[in-house]
């Protein structure tokens, strides 16, 4: 189950939000950059923006995260 | 400022391991079969450790349910992969390609399972918890009464049935959006657009009602 939204952010979509498709299909190397000490929000702030927003994308974003850094 | 897009087809030099899992898993090498086994081997692995790791906040998901759907999600993410390999473009190391589709798996098949078998607290009575759901404190949730009350309202008249449908069960339910997704048969960015039009509506509708600066946001 999910938490509480931010309700402010709720209220207030960002129109540059990337979608789920676009954010899934960048989301590996949006990861591999933020570990890297990149900052990939400023290359991909659509991305950036649909990860504040999307439950299931930036729990799937986590994941991918958790899984990086578990080898 | 963003890196120019590359052509089409036009991939970059690969790490010594991508190269090797895409040597591996190379159609025409015939020893394909234990490069694909070796591939489920890694993805059962994370697969394993991401179903638990969301099992914390999916309390209905238990014990060998688990397994299941690491071995589902591992499964069809092997699938997955050897049907898109063509497109992958070596923007990141071949594993982190490959943990996506894993994880992606994982999120879809544990948001079915909990559809499947949905815990108590998701009735839906639920307009009574829109203070709660949206991080108001009870202090908060009396100075903003009327807002509040604006929003339910706009959640009955401005949104479309399926945008409440959705509204309901992921923001006043805290359903998964993977969740939503399975029972209406439909995708998760399908679902995500709908909800993003329906919170467009209610900030419209909240404008409409003189609660702009309430809320803060836009000036």
């Amino acid at each position: 189950v999910s938490g509480p939204v931010d309700w402010t952010l709720f209220l207030y979509p960002d129109d540059d939000d990337a979608g789920c498709n676009r954010t899934l299909e960048l989301a590996d190397l949006y990861a591999e950059q933020e570990l890297a000490g990149a900052t990939p929000w400023h290359t991909y702030p659509d991305v950036a923006s649909h990860l504040r927003s999307c439950p299931g994308c930036s729990e799937d974003y986590r994941g991918i995260i958790a899984a990086i850094t578990m080898d | 400022v963003p890196p120019p897009a590359r052509p089409e087809g036009q991939s970059r030099a690969h790490d010594a391991e991508t190269a090797q899992w895409l040597q591996a898993l190379d159609p025409a090498n015939p020893q394909r079969e234990a490069g694909v086994r070796r591939l489920h081997e890694m993805l059962l692995r994370v697969a394993g450790h991401d179903v638990r790791r969301r099992a914390v906040r999916l309390p209905t998901i238990q014990g060998p349910e688990l397994d299941d759907i690491a071995s589902q999600a591992a499964a069809d993410a092997v699938m997955s992969i050897l049907a898109n390999l063509d497109t992958f473009r070596g923007d990141s190391r071949f594993t982190t390609w490959a943990y996506k589709f894993a994880v992606y798996q994982v999120g879809v098949k544990t948001g079915r399972h909990f559809w499947l078998n949905p815990p108590a607290a998701l009735d839906a009575t639920a307009r009574d918890r829109l203070p709660d759901r949206l991080g108001l404190g009870p202090a908060q949730a009396t100075e903003l009464r009327e807002m509040v009350a604006a929003l339910r309202r706009a959640v009955d008249n401005e949104l479309s049935e399926q945008q409440r449908r959705i509204f309901l069960a992921v923001v006043l339910g805290g359903a998964l959006i993977d969740t939503v997704a399975a029972e209406l048969g439909t995708t998760r960015n399908a679902v995500y657009k709908s909800l993003f039009d329906a919170r467009r509506k209610l900030r419209r509708a909240l404008d409409r009602e003189g609660f702009r600066s309430t809320v803060g946001g836009e000036a």
